[in-house]
């Protein structure tokens, strides 16, 4: 960690200077003790804001608490424990910025001495992507903001930004997977399943239910029938970006964004994604394009992160790749491809449902906060 | 968040300060009343319970015209506004922006409007009625800036935070962290805010480069109604200050305080030319003076030899009270003077004035002068120094005098006796003083007759343009203070060819015989003339009604007076040490520093010198076993005591901590006994695990002593009840704790 002090001046510090050269010269011109009495207070004025910010600024230790991620348009917030190391100044008016975040600042009324605080940190980010959160700069202009006073500490953190999410209402998902053969089927693992799995000894307590007869006749030893896991629909996202983002401006009309579209498809991967596994789906992810690891397809809430992990970190400036994910092939699941611009039928199979992400805006009935 | 009150009420203050400090360096008092009153209602108005505040664009709709109607006013009158119309405009806008005070910008408004205040009263001011309101106000205005700057950087944040955030969306807290409240946090700042300033501007002030005030700071001081110049140019209200000047008392040739017979007229400036431009009055061109250096405690003769000082002399002890200045005011004419060591006055001797030779004010802050009231030729002779020519036979300047002089000696010149006329005195200097004698009566009993009237006022007063002053006051108006009678009489005298002069100085009326001694006021500062009546010779003729003045000085009488003999030191010490500080002043408080440092050392190698006896007593005291015994009872007494204090001292942070520092002095007890009830349980053998609460310990003492666990759930219930349930923490409440408590100390236990 590393600490830094630099000032930063300020037109209110400009103008009082000038009013004490002014004051200064009324004194030269017209001699008052009462005169220089103003100068001196005005003096005291300036010891007083180099004292009290100087050792305010120095005596402030701060701590990041770093989220695990953030998501498009939520607020995110980032949580500071601020500590006043001096055991005779208080701190005032204190603002807390992130370099890389920009405006968006914390704030500090204040902290006595040898006190400690939270401070909270409000940012709603724009894109998706990693943030890397290089500095952490507290600043003030207390106590009569003649100069501003901030103080840098290089803390590196990185904090990823989820793609946007909107809802996909739930009949116009069913609309999209009833196109696959996405019906439920066992789960190659044991279970509580209607499917058979496979047979093995028998336990104690077994229900004659259970008990295989014809395999336990041939083996001469009790054994039982092992069901299968139930599994659910599966749906397989691929979102097609082979196309470079120059390629593609030149196929959309005029006007449209063609770094847009590409986000919306990303949007649409993962609202689709977000609402199929809030239904009880499968998800498995692959992108076309860019280098980016096949997800399998698996449900629940952790794997849902993973996906919108793999999303948030796509670099849309990497070079593109003409070659398909030879993912494998899954006969049961319904497919979904997603394409920023026109749909290439090509890609997927022939039972693929294909989205272009202009289609986003009907897909969801309205914004929501995702699952 | 909104600033707390404390922080607006000081702001408040300070504002009162900056205008009280302005108002009274300008006199305004008048002004100062109304805006003192309208800033109070402000507090309660704008800051109370239910506030109700003007509206800002009313507010400034009110300042905008007020600055209008002084343009056009100004416009108007062809007259650029001063300083002090700029002030009354700056404190008029800070009334009112002290009703429409919304946000901390409006704060800031009034502090910037408060300083502009301060520095046009620095500007003025020099009594030390408004230099207290100056420096506390000057030293107040730093912590009252932070506090407003604090309020407005984070309404600046909280305004960035909404624009950012969309309505419904700032779920986020903006509000002061958590720990010591701003305000106490803000409080210490204030306390060392001020301290810092104080320091500082005490450097600067002691530091600054002068260059001396001289005659400049003279003029702009407060003179106590006395000043170095007589000008009929301005038709304002004279001074009319209670304030004491100076107390003088006054020997007799016997040795004895008395009152003299007449009035004592203390000389402290003579003007013998009139200027019809400026009107006013010219001191001499030609000064003698003579320097009279190491004045001591004895008394130190202008003259070396020659002056009868045995028979009539008089000795006047003056001791300055709320004037520094350094004019030395003696009655005519002063033969010695004896003040403080290694003075140096100057005597000038065509004049008989006494002034500081330094220009520092203030230095001759007490002295003695012996003076002869009814001296001789031959003194005078010697005083002077030299035979003074009689000179040619004076004139003034302004014609229309003349005529009313010559009309009102037709009427009350002498009857019955020879007067020289202006033909012999011109070859006869006899003749000369016989006749400036007789004119001068003449004139003065005409002043005196009752045509005249004196007043203090002038503003009734009407002139027309380009006519004289002493015309007016004679042909016309026949009213006017004292300077308007010295300066006609002294006009007349020198228009009928009378070799006269105006003094200036103060009339000593009040006479306090429990104290002997003489109270010049600052309303009894005066003016009249003198007239030539010998070679070296002067006789004081006054046109003023003497009993005018004792009756304006009886009808000024009030409460306030019986204060005077506190206030009018301190306004002395506040004239001579803080305004008065000049470059000399500046390089004797560099010497005496050096000097204090040496000072200063003397008393730590004394007291080190006495550390290191007693350091060796004790040794020889506390040596062998007897010695030990004690060394070792002393320490195990301090000990002890060291360990109790921070017990004490740990518990009761610990209260502090549970109950908050708001806490009552019931609370702070039932909290006591509380702790000391656990405490009891634990020597029960009720030990508080972690993570154990205090019902689990009742319940734990009551397996024990049924009786014992009763009394600490007594104990329990009441701090409970105050702690958590809301319950106020009554003197009642305590006693049963208490009672409670002392039971649980009586059980045994089993």
């Amino acid at each position: 960690m590393r600490r830094r002090l630099s000032y930063r001046p300020a037109l209110d510090g400009f103008v009082f200077v000038i009013g004490v050269l002014v004051l200064v010269m009324a004194v030269v011109w017209r001699p008052s003790n009462l005169l220089i009495w103003a100068v001196g207070t005005t003096v005291g004025m300036i010891v007083v804001s180099g004292v009290a910010s100087g050792a305010m600024m120095m005596g402030l230790r701060i701590r990041r608490l770093v989220p695990r991620d953030a998501r498009v348009g939520h607020p995110l917030v980032l949580q500071y424990e601020v500590r006043n190391a001096s055991w005779i100044w208080p701190a005032f008016a204190v603002s807390i910025r992130e370099s890389a975040l920009g405006p968006w600042e914390g704030w500090l009324v204040s902290v006595g001495p040898g006190e400690r605080c939270m401070v909270e940190l409000a940012w709603r980010p724009e894109r998706r992507g990693e943030v890397q959160l290089v500095d952490v700069m507290a600043q003030s202009s207390f106590p009569f903001g003649l100069v501003g006073k901030r103080v840098t500490w290089r803390k590196r953190a990185t904090v990823i930004v989820l793609p946007r999410v909107v809802r996909v209402p739930a009949p116009r998902l069913r609309a999209l997977l009833d196109h696959g053969p996405a019906g439920q089927r066992a789960a190659s693992r044991p279970g509580h399943g209607e499917e058979f799995f496979g047979v093995r000894d028998a336990p104690e307590f077994t229900s004659l239910r259970d008990v295989a007869w014809r395999r336990s006749a041939s083996r001469e030893q009790l054994a039982v029938i092992e069901r299968a896991s139930p599994s659910y629909p599966r749906l397989r996202l691929v979102l097609n970006l082979s196309q470079p983002t120059d390629a593609l401006a030149g196929r959309l009309p005029a006007g449209v964004d063609a770094r847009q579209r590409e986000e919306d498809a990303i949007t649409m991967a993962a609202s689709i994604a977000s609402s199929a596994i809030a239904l009880g789906h499968e998800v498995s992810l692959r992108v076309h394009g860019l280098p980016c690891a096949a997800m399998p397809a698996t449900g629940g809430v952790r794997h849902l992160d993973r996906l919108l992990v793999q999303l948030a970190k796509l670099d849309l400036d990497a070079p593109r790749t003409s070659a398909m994910v030879s993912g494998p092939g899954d006969e049961r699941s319904a497919t979904v491809v997603i394409h920023p611009g026109r749909i290439d039928p090509a890609v997927g199979g022939g039972a693929a449902v294909h989205q272009s992400a202009a289609q986003l805006q009907g897909l969801a009935s309205r914004q929501g906060s995702g699952s | 968040m909104t600033m707390p009150r404390a922080m607006q009420s000081l702001i408040l203050v300070t504002a009162m300060l900056s205008l009280s400090a302005f108002c009274i360096a300008n006199d305004s008092f008048v002004f100062l009343s109304f805006c003192l009153v309208a800033a109070a209602a402000s507090g309660v108005l704008a800051q109370g319970v239910r506030p109700r505040r003007l509206p800002t664009i009313v507010a400034h709709w009110i300042i905008a015209s007020l600055i209008v109607a002084t343009g056009v006013l100004t416009f108007m009158t062809r007259s650029p506004p001063d300083v002090e119309q700029v002030g009354f405009l700056c404190g008029a806008a800070l009334v009112i922006k002290l009703f429409a005070r919304h946000r901390a910008a409006d704060e800031r408004h009034v502090l910037v409007l408060g300083s502009i205040l301060l520095l046009f009263a620095s500007l003025d001011g020099t009594d030390l009625l408004a230099g207290i309101p100056l420096v506390v106000g000057s030293l107040l205005m730093p912590a009252c800036a932070a506090a407003a700057w604090v309020q407005v950087s984070t309404e600046r944040a909280a305004a960035g935070h909404a624009m950012r955030f969309p309505a419904g969306w700032s779920a986020l807290p903006f509000e002061p962290a958590a720990g010591a409240s701003p305000l106490r946090c803000w409080t210490g700042f204030a306390v060392a805010s001020v301290i810092l300033t104080a320091v500082c501007g005490v450097l600067v002030f002691l530091s600054f480069p002068r260059q001396g005030f001289g005659g400049d700071l003279w003029s702009r001081t407060r003179s106590g109604g006395f000043s170095l110049r007589v000008s009929l140019a301005s038709d304002e209200r004279i001074e009319d200050s209670r304030t004491e000047v100076m107390t003088v008392r006054w020997i007799g040739p016997d040795g004895l305080a008395i009152e003299h017979t007449d009035p004592l007229r203390l000389r402290g400036a003579v003007f013998d030319r009139y200027d019809p431009s400026s009107l006013s009055w010219q001191v001499p061109e030609e000064v003698e003076r003579e320097y009279i250096e190491g004045v001591g405690d004895a008394f130190v003769p202008f003259v070396d030899s020659g002056i009868d000082a045995r028979s009539q002399v008089y000795r006047q002890i003056v001791q300055m009270r709320g004037l520094a200045t350094n004019q030395v005011f003696s009655v005519l004419a002063p033969i010695s003077i004896q003040a403080a060591d290694g003075m140096t006055v100057a005597f000038d001797q065509s004049t008989m004035l006494l002034t500081s030779a330094s220009s520092r004010m203030g230095e001759f802050d007490r002295y003695a002068v012996a003076v002869k009231p009814y001296a001789s030729d031959r003194d005078m002779a010697l005083l002077s120094g030299r035979v003074i020519e009689p000179g040619p036979i004076p004139s003034f300047p302004v014609d229309g005098v003349q005529p009313l002089a010559l009309e009102l000696w037709e009427r009350w010149k002498p009857r019955g006796r020879s007067v020289p006329d202006l033909d012999e005195a011109t070859v006869s200097p006899a003749a000369r003083w016989i006749r400036n004698r007789a004119v001068a009566a003449a004139l003065q009993s005409a002043l005196l007759s009752g045509d005249f009237r004196y007043t203090t006022d002038l503003g009734s007063i009407r002139r027309r343009r380009g006519e004289d002053p002493i015309v007016n006051f004679l042909a016309s108006s026949r009213q006017g203070h004292c300077q308007y009678f010295a300066s006609a009489l002294c006009a007349m005298c020198q228009s009928m060819g009378v070799d006269a002069r105006v003094v200036a100085g103060f009339i000593a009326l009040e006479y306090d015989a429990s104290q002997s001694q003489y109270i010049v006021r600052s309303s009894n500062a005066h003016a009249w003339v003198e007239v030539r009546t010998g070679d070296a010779q002067w006789t004081a003729f006054d046109g003023t009604p003497t009993t005018t003045l004792e009756l304006l000085q009886a009808e000024r009488r009030s409460w306030a007076d019986g204060l005077r003999w506190l206030w009018d030191p301190l306004n002395f010490a506040w004239t001579r040490h803080v305004i008065s500080f000049d470059v000399q002043a500046q390089s004797e408080f560099a010497s005496s520093m050096v000097s204090t440092r040496e000072v200063l050392s003397r008393p730590v190698r004394t007291v080190w010198g006495a550390l290191d006896a007693i350091r060796q007593r004790l040794v020889e005291t506390f040596s062998g076993l007897v010695g030990s015994l004690w060394l070792a009872s002393i320490g195990t007494v301090l000990a002890v005591t060291i360990v109790v204090l921070a017990m004490l001292r740990s518990r009761r942070r610990y209260i502090a901590q549970l109950l908050g520092p708001s806490a009552s002095s019931h609370e702070r007890a039932l909290a006591r006994h509380y702790l000391d009830a656990l405490r009891a349980a634990r020597r029960r053998g009720a030990i508080r695990q972690p993570g154990m609460t205090p019902l689990e310990v009742t319940a734990t003492l009551a397996l024990r002593s049924p009786d014992a666990g009763m009394h600490l759930r007594s104990v329990v219930d009441s701090f409970y009840a105050v702690r958590f349930g809301g319950h106020p923490a009554t003197a009642d409440r305590c006693m049963e704790a208490a009672r409670a408590l002392a039971a649980l100390q009586r059980t045994r236990t089993s």
